[in-house]
């Protein structure tokens, strides 16, 4: 599903890519994990399509991001990418509803079938009686499930979380990987997730730790080796 | 399904409930903008079509007019051009200018009188037929005219009359008191008419006709118009005149005035274009990581442009449509309440109706779309452009753009302004130097944010360099964040700037007019008394013992006397004005204000000095030769040499003046409109007047002192930039508005920061203090930047619009004082705003403000 070979990323003299390589395969949650400033955001960017790497090769569902210009990442992004932050960024003026339905207005559905959509996507995370409620209703568990369900909602093929509990307490944060997770798995999606914390990176199937621009097996998933497999 | 309908129906317009206050303004100030000037347009285009309804109520439905170039149209034509078979109505006319000599009657009762042949008119001007008293069914029965005057309604009002009563009317050298008879119910403006032979008799120009109306045999084309003048081997000194010609030539005069209101009145829909913008740019950075999450989620580029773009439109429509329905109430109040001249002059008569044009109300909706779109053009491109990444990071400002962009963009608009000025005038009308005017203020806001690091830089250095910077912390702290952040002071005063200079700009023209103005006054007149035979122009004249008692008088030691009169020099313009009056050769230089270097003139050349329109208009350069028409119809034209030019800032067509020598011998002429006495050390001027005023027996004469004059003179000039003034202070308030919308909003967006600032020791007052700072600032540099900007614009109104639009010049004269007190009101202001706008933030708690996220 992702596919990712010789990424290199500077910035100015700084290589903060090296070469880095990574397969996901559809349905795996891929859990990366490094110091500050080591790149894991910048990864994530590239992935994206939100930043243009310097040299290397990223493959989603076999289609080679280089060969795309800006509106055909753009589009690729809507059809193909979920994304899930660590600050929720859910529209403060559209309702639970709303934020959710949002990738699929993107996507041109029809009125009828991207409620129904989202509405049952909303169910899936627990927020069936919320559908109506503005983000200020809601708690910072209830908003990264908003922020969990627009990422599904239009069945992306790969799921970019950046620190998607950063900002919850350990309780809730657990809660919501596991909803993360499970519904990224049911969805068939590969899911790449950045993190600090060793407790969210425990419940992916793969650790990765990015270092020096390269990724390396971390701890207990040291088998699958330095290529990111 | 297209996203669009869907993303602005929640997402933006989501936004706009949530900010309502953003909407409302951005609304007000295009309606305002659309208001103004559409108000504008419609009084001078309601007062146009009542000037033009009066001239067809003369002319009606012939196809073309005989006229004499000067002077009158020999009767004779009549009957040879009724002889002409291809001529189905001949009507013969005579117009006479009177003046209304009754005792007490105002100074400016002037009447325009036509006389006409009532068989023929009836059939071209119907207007022109009366009703007489107790006959309201008009043209059963058509009255003989031969007793009485028949009157307008606009004359009747005008002059305080009615059916029956008597009007005493002046005309030349005498007066004539004729009964009014009836009304002209359809008449326009306020004209009287009589019976033609009638006329002839009492006004004592038997055998004379101001002009012949004809209307050809039907189907005989537009080829018999064009070949009238030779199908009947017209003289010189005769010449034909389509109607549409007439009215096209006499709306001319008030065309520039008409296009400088015009333009004036859309600056205030031009500050809220910067309004929209500034307000545009706020709410991106607002939305910023909003749209930045739409670009995550799929929407491209053009999807998140096209969005902002179709709310600004949407803003745009709502306040155009409630400006056109302002504006037609304003018009439709200014023109009950105070006629259809806005102060120029040019209308004075009359409450005209309100005529709304389709082509000028889709024309102001259009602008006031432009507006709203061109504000949000930028800010809307510059949202759909921004790399979604960076602006999903909470607390990260936009990066400033291209400095290089900048710098071209300032040289660009600068450049272009320059070209544009060499652009010759439009029809007359300074198009170029209008765009120049604009391109110009995009230039100088361009420059703002390039401006601003290097000077704000250097100020936070030097404040960081004070011993007690804890003192200076807000000073400190603002200068520091308007370096780093020059986008927040360029678009904060866009409208600022825009408005000022305009203000700047039209203040200093205004100053230098007025100056210029006065000076040309004292010049001009420097006689003790002026009398004036008729205020209705050369159609009066005084008798000769008049000449002798008021050059008689014993206080009078010097009495100069002159002609003036209308000369038409081309079909195609309005007459210039001759004044014949005493002007030895060598005189001039001290006698009149000249305009560059006269020449010496020698006999048996007969020199002219030529106003500045007649440089502009009819190429009278001194050195040239000019025609005059000065005998009776057929004689050949006077050569005359132009020896000079001077500055006539009262006749915008053009004058002429010759020694009134010459001008007897050449035209026999002996007669006298006008005289300027000198009075001996120590006489009474006012017990002088009066005593001439007894003795004098022209029927209308007029005495007036030359204060009298200045005084009437200078107030018609402040009331024609009355409403000028009106424009700017609103583009002004609109400015204002953007400031105190862009404070309030960056205020309300800055919670978080103020809140984290009151945790780290930094005082609410010292908060204050900051957006005091930012605002002074901010404003101080768009002061400057608006005067600079004003007085280049003030340069071009100075020696290009007006010379292009009046064909007159002016020396510029900067009011420095007032231009530092206005600078002082609005920084004032501005800091007012500011610190308003910072308490309402600051009222949030400081520990929520730190925790509150998007």
């Amino acid at each position: 599903m992702l596919a990712i070979s010789g990424l290199v990323k500077r910035y100015g003299a700084r290589t903060v890519l090296d070469g880095l390589a990574l397969r996901v395969e559809p349905g795996e949650v891929v859990a990366i994990v490094g110091e500050s400033g080591t790149g894991k955001s910048t990864l994530l960017n590239l992935i994206g399509g939100l930043e243009q790497a310097d040299a290397g090769s990223i493959r989603i569902a076999g289609t080679d991001l280089a060969t795309l210009d800006d509106d055909a990442r753009t589009r690729l992004r809507c059809r193909a990418i979920g994304f899930v932050f660590q600050a929720f960024h859910i529209v403060p003026h559209l309702t639970a509803l709303e934020n959710t339905v949002l990738p699929l207005v993107l996507q041109g559905v029809a009125a009828g079938e991207r409620d129904a959509r989202a509405t049952a996507m909303l169910a899936a995370v627990g927020l069936g009686s919320r559908t109506a409620a503005l983000p200020r209703e809601l708690s910072g568990g209830e908003l990264q499930r908003v922020a969990i369900a627009r990422a599904l909602v239009h069945g992306p093929a790969l799921v970019l979380a950046d620190e998607p509990t950063g900002n919850l307490d350990p309780d809730t944060a657990q809660t919501v990987l596991a909803l993360l997770n499970n519904r990224a798995r049911a969805g068939n999606a590969a899911t790449v997730l950045v993190t600090h914390s060793e407790a969210a990176a425990a419940t992916a199937d793969r650790v990765l730790r990015l270092a020096r621009g390269r990724l390396a097996a971390s701890g207990a998933t040291a088998e699958h080796g330095t290529d990111g497999r | 399904m297209s996203a669009a309908p869907w993303l602005l129906r929640h997402f933006a317009l989501g936004y706009a409930r949530q900010q309502p206050w953003r909407a409302l303004v951005q609304v007000t100030a295009i309606a305002t903008g659309v208001a103004l000037g559409y108000a504008v347009n419609l009084i001078n285009a309601s007062a146009l079509d009542e000037f033009s309804a009066a001239e067809r109520s003369l002319s009606g439905q012939a196809d073309l007019s005989l006229v004499a170039t000067s002077g009158d149209v020999d009767e004779a034509w009549y009957a040879r051009l009724a002889a002409d078979p291809d001529v189905a109505i001949a009507a013969p006319v005579l117009e006479i200018d009177a003046t209304v000599a009754d005792a007490g009657a105002a100074s400016d009762s002037a009447l325009h009188i036509v006389g006409i042949d009532v068989l023929r008119s009836a059939l071209l001007s119907p207007e022109l037929v009366g009703v007489a008293a107790g006959d309201r069914a008009r043209g059963a029965l058509l009255p003989l005219l031969s007793d009485g005057l028949f009157l307008s309604p606009a004359a009747l009002a005008h002059l305080h009359r009615g059916v029956g009563d008597k009007v005493r009317l002046a005309v030349g050298d005498h007066a004539v008191e004729l009964p009014i008879a009836g009304t002209l119910p359809a008449a326009h403006g306020a004209i009287g008419a009589l019976d033609l032979g009638f006329a002839q008799w009492r006004f004592e120009r038997l055998g004379r006709l101001s002009r012949i109306d004809v209307k050809f045999v039907p189907g005989l084309g537009s080829a018999a118009l064009a070949d009238a003048q030779r199908r009947w081997n017209l003289p010189p000194g005769l010449h034909v005149q389509q109607l549409q010609a007439a009215i096209d030539r006499d709306q001319g005069l008030s065309r520039a005035y008409r296009v400088n209101l015009d333009v004036l009145s859309m600056v205030a829909l031009f500050t809220g274009a910067f309004l929209v913008f500034s307000l545009q740019s706020q709410a991106i950075v607002a939305r910023r990581a909003q749209l930045a999450l739409l670009r995550m989620l799929g929407a491209t580029r053009a999807m998140v442009s096209r969005m902002l773009l179709a709310e600004a439109l949407l803003f745009g429509t709502l306040g155009a449509l409630l400006g056109l329905a302002g504006g037609a109430a304003l018009a439709a109040a200014a023109l009950h309440t105070l006629g259809g001249d806005l102060g120029g002059g040019y209308f004075p008569d009359g409450r005209p109706v309100l005529a709304v044009s389709p082509g000028a109300t889709v024309l102001f909706f259009l602008l006031g779309l432009v507006a709203a779109l061109g504000g949000a053009w930028l800010p809307a491109i510059e949202a759909g452009s921004q790399a979604p990444a960076p602006a999903l990071k909470a607390g990260v400002d936009p990066a400033p753009g291209s400095q290089r962009a900048r710098a071209w963009t300032t040289l660009a608009g600068f450049a272009a302004a320059a070209a544009l000025l060499a652009l010759p005038p439009l029809a007359g009308v300074p198009l170029g130097a209008y765009a120049a005017i604009a391109v110009l203020l995009v230039g100088t806001i361009a420059l703002k944010p390039l401006l601003a690091p290097p000077l704000f830089g250097a100020l936070a250095r030097a404040v960081a360099r004070l011993p007690a910077l804890a003192r200076h912390a807000p000073a400190w702290l603002a200068a520091t964040r308007l370096a780093r952040l020059p986008r927040f002071a360029a678009v904060g005063a866009a409208g600022v700037v825009a408005s000022f200079a305009l203000m700047v700009a039209m203040g200093t023209m205004v100053d230098s007019f007025r100056g210029s103005f006065d000076a040309w006054l004292s010049q001009v007149l420097s006689a003790d008394l002026y009398v004036r035979a008729s205020p209705a122009g050369s159609t009066g004249w005084f008798p000769a013992a008049d000449l002798q008692r008021l050059a008689a008088d014993p206080d009078v030691v010097r009495a100069q006397f002159s002609h003036l009169r209308n000369l038409v020099l081309d079909p195609a313009r309005a007459p210039v004005i001759l004044i014949a009056r005493p002007m030895p050769r060598d005189t001039a230089a001290s006698r009149l204000p000249l305009v560059g270097q006269a020449i010496a003139v020698a006999a048996p050349a007969i020199p002219v000095w030529v106003s500045e329109a007649m440089v502009d208009l009819y190429g009278a350069r001194p050195g040239t030769r000019l025609e005059l028409p000065l005998g009776a119809p057929g004689s050949a034209p006077v050569t005359v040499l132009v020896a000079g030019v001077w500055r006539d800032y009262a006749r915008q067509g053009g004058s002429i003046i010759i020694d009134v020598d010459d001008y007897a011998r050449l035209s026999a002429d002996t007669t006298r409109t006008d005289a300027a006495l000198w009075l001996r050390a120590g006489a009474d001027a006012d017990a002088v007047a009066e005593r001439l005023r007894a003795a004098l027996t022209a029927p209308a004469a007029r005495i007036v002192r030359p204060g009298q004059i200045r005084a009437l003179s200078l107030r018609l000039f402040d009331r024609s930039f009355q409403v000028t003034y009106l424009l700017e202070w609103t583009a002004i308030l609109i400015g204002l508005a953007g400031l105190a919308t862009t404070f309030s909003g960056q205020a309300i967006a800055r919670t978080r920061e103020f809140g984290m600032l009151r945790h780290v020791g930094v005082t609410r007052r010292q908060v204050l203090g900051l957006l005091a700072a930012e605002a002074l600032l901010v404003t101080l540099l768009a002061a400057v930047l608006g005067l600079c900007a004003g007085l280049g614009i003030a340069w071009i109104l100075v020696h290009v619009v007006n010379p292009e639009s009046f064909h007159w010049t002016m020396e510029m004269h900067v009011p420095v004082a007032r231009l530092l007190a206005l600078s002082a009101l609005l920084l004032a202001a501005a800091a007012l705003t500011s610190t308003l706008a910072g308490r309402r933030a600051l009222s949030i708690d400081a520990v929520r403000a730190v925790k509150d996220d998007w």
